[in-house]
């Protein structure tokens, strides 16, 4: 069977230049080594520190910038190689929602405008039913027809993240790229945009894949979360094995760390150690290691982790704790 | 506040005030020169040459005086007005659309296109323009044609400046990557979503190069490098005055009085604009 979105090695490496005359060339790999499948109308979500290089895969797979190495497929096809109208098709298919409402939307645009765009560009639409399509997917997202004459300085957050909702849904795309959706929003609005998001995705059965560092978003949302750590997954599984059983020191740590939602154990919060090393000169072994809660000897800095699957369930980890080694 | 109300508060502030000399001085007779002028400007009368200004012991004739050659300086200064402003709005136009379209590409493709422009405009602020104006003179004579060249020489430059920076904070704003998205060219990002957020900056900076555009005119042609005689642009009248300053000041005082309020006037409204539709680069 063919996956829907099957990313295999995705590694995207920025090249630093420094010193006089920009001799010195370093190397920051931002995604180095990443592989997910994702299924049609699931959503994944990917988690991680600020810096992990969340954004930076999210942004390959925009196709807003290219791979270091690696590839992946939408519906078997590889996206490196798209050209002409199939590039278009991949434009329409698949689309984004940023985090920053007042910057995703150009002030000088009316709405109307702004969702109309990607049907402008792809599509060969009579005056009328672009109109009706620009309508309905306004009504989709709980805006009036009648905003579509206004300018996006006329609306509150809330309902300018609305708008780009309904920009990035008036393709009706298969797959959408949704980057700290709710993050720049008010924590009172944060609830009604996430059930929008689902109620998007049983309409028109889209997927998503949801960049995030907040985890109460990811719970609700995602159906299976990877978790980052400096350019590289170190776990992958299902949402409810995920926040139940944590197995990855880091991912133990990152939810130790959210707030929860009811006070019911006493363990006390993992605090981790150190700063987040740089993704220039990344640390030997398991990148986790030299803040790892559990480190358990030289394994840890001399050899980096295989993915091992966890228990029955489709739940990987890079974790050497559980191998033979621990 | 009711718009009756708005405007009268308007017209009482100091942008207001400069806006009504900016009428009086420049537009007005710029408009309707031939209506208002009194005199033709360029008909010498030798008869009543160097007469003194109304209340300086002159007539009411003649209410700034006579030249030389008995031409009326009123007269020749409000035919003047259509030089100033004609000269300034096409010189202006021109330059600003060769300095926002090389700007906005130097800004948005960066690289080559960025690194070659901006040196260009490097060099067109290190040649004196004066000098430049001089030798094109020396080639082809006094012309309006290079008058407007030299204009659109010196200002493109701070066009293509003020519009590359903020091409360049603009391009990497969310909304450009969803246009990308979208599939969007880089032609059409450039021209439906980012020249409309710059328009106000074009607009202030139009109206602040009036004054020095103006000044520029005014010097060429006071050099005789820029309008020929006997055209009445107020450069030249300065200039025709400057040797009988001391005896006949009245010659070269008013074109200049034209050219100092037209130029206060509009750095003021330049200012002021500035400050409703740009409040970002108010330190520009």
């Amino acid at each position: 069977m063919i996956s829907f979105l099957k990313v295999e090695n995705l590694s995207k490496h920025f090249p630093v230049r420094t010193g006089i005359f920009h001799r010195k060339e370093h190397i920051v790999r931002a995604v180095q080594d990443v592989s997910f499948e994702l299924e049609e109308g699931q959503t994944l979500a990917l988690v991680g520190e600020s810096g992990c290089g969340k954004t930076t895969l999210a942004w390959m797979l925009l196709k807003l910038i290219e791979p270091t190495s690696g590839r992946f497929w939408l519906n078997g096809q590889d996206v490196a190689e798209l050209t002409g109208p199939d590039l278009r098709q991949y434009r329409t298919n698949v689309q984004a929602v940023f985090q920053d409402p007042w910057a995703s939307l150009s002030p000088r645009m009316r709405v109307f405008d702004i969702v109309a765009e990607g049907l402008r560009l792809n599509d060969n639409l009579s005056d009328g039913a672009m109109t009706k399509r620009v309508d309905e997917a306004l009504c989709s997202v709980g805006l009036r027809p009648d905003d579509g004459h206004k300018f996006p300085h006329e609306f509150s957050g809330g309902q300018r993240q609305r708008i780009a909702i309904a920009s990035a849904i008036v393709q009706r795309p298969k797959l959408i790229i949704l980057d700290e959706p709710v993050s720049a929003l008010d924590v009172s609005i944060r609830s009604q945009i996430m059930n929008l998001f689902k109620d998007i995705q049983s309409e028109f059965g889209c997927s998503y894949v949801v960049v995030a560092h907040d985890l109460g978003t990811t719970r609700y949302m995602a159906d299976r979360v990877a978790v980052m750590y400096l350019g590289s997954l170190v776990e992958f599984g299902s949402t409810d094995k995920m926040f139940d059983a944590p197995e990855h020191p880091y991912t133990q740590a990152l939810l130790s760390a959210a707030l929860p939602i009811q006070k019911s154990d006493d363990k006390p919060p993992i605090v981790l150690r150190g700063e987040v090393p740089s993704p220039v000169n990344p640390p030997s072994g398991c990148l986790f290691h030299p803040r790892c809660q559990s480190f358990i000897g030289d394994v840890c800095s001399s050899n980096a982790p295989n993915w091992r699957k966890s228990g029955s369930a489709d739940h990987w980890v890079r974790c050497h704790i559980g191998t033979e080694w621990g | 506040m009711g718009r009756t109300a708005r405007l009268s508060r308007f017209m009482l502030s100091v942008p207001g005030a400069a806006f009504i000399v900016l009428v009086i001085v420049l537009i007005i007779p710029a408009l309707f020169a031939d209506l208002i002028a009194p005199h033709d400007p360029y008909k010498a009368n030798i008869r009543s040459r160097l007469e003194p200004p109304f209340l300086f012991g002159g007539t009411t004739e003649f209410i700034l005086g006579t030249d030389r050659l008995g031409r009326d300086v009123f007269s020749r200064i409000i035919h003047g007005a259509k030089f100033a402003l004609g000269i300034s709005m096409v010189g202006i136009l021109l330059g600003a659309v060769v300095g926002t379209a090389l700007g906005l590409i130097a800004g948005f493709l960066r690289g080559w296109w960025d690194a070659t422009i901006m040196r260009a405009v490097d060099i067109t602020f290190a040649l004196p323009s004066i000098l430049l104006a001089l030798a094109l003179a020396s080639v082809s004579g006094p012309s309006f044609e290079l008058v407007i060249f030299v204009v659109i020489f010196v200002i493109w430059g701070y066009f293509a400046r003020q519009v590359r920076a903020e091409t360049l904070a603009l391009r990497e704003l969310d909304f450009v990557a969803r246009a990308r998205v979208l599939g969007a060219s880089e032609y059409r990002i450039m021209w439906k979503y980012i020249l409309p957020n710059i328009v106000n900056t074009i607009v202030v900076l139009g109206t602040l190069q009036i004054g020095v555009v103006i000044i520029l005119e005014a010097t060429l042609s006071f050099l005789g490098i820029g309008i020929p005689r006997p055209t009445p642009a107020w450069g030249l009248l300065v200039a025709d005055g400057r040797q009988l300053i001391v005896s006949s000041w009245w010659i070269s005082f008013f074109p200049g009085l034209a050219i100092l309020l037209t130029v206060m006037s509009v750095n003021v409204l330049g200012d002021a604009l500035r400050d409703v539709l740009d409040p970002k680069s108010r330190s520009v």
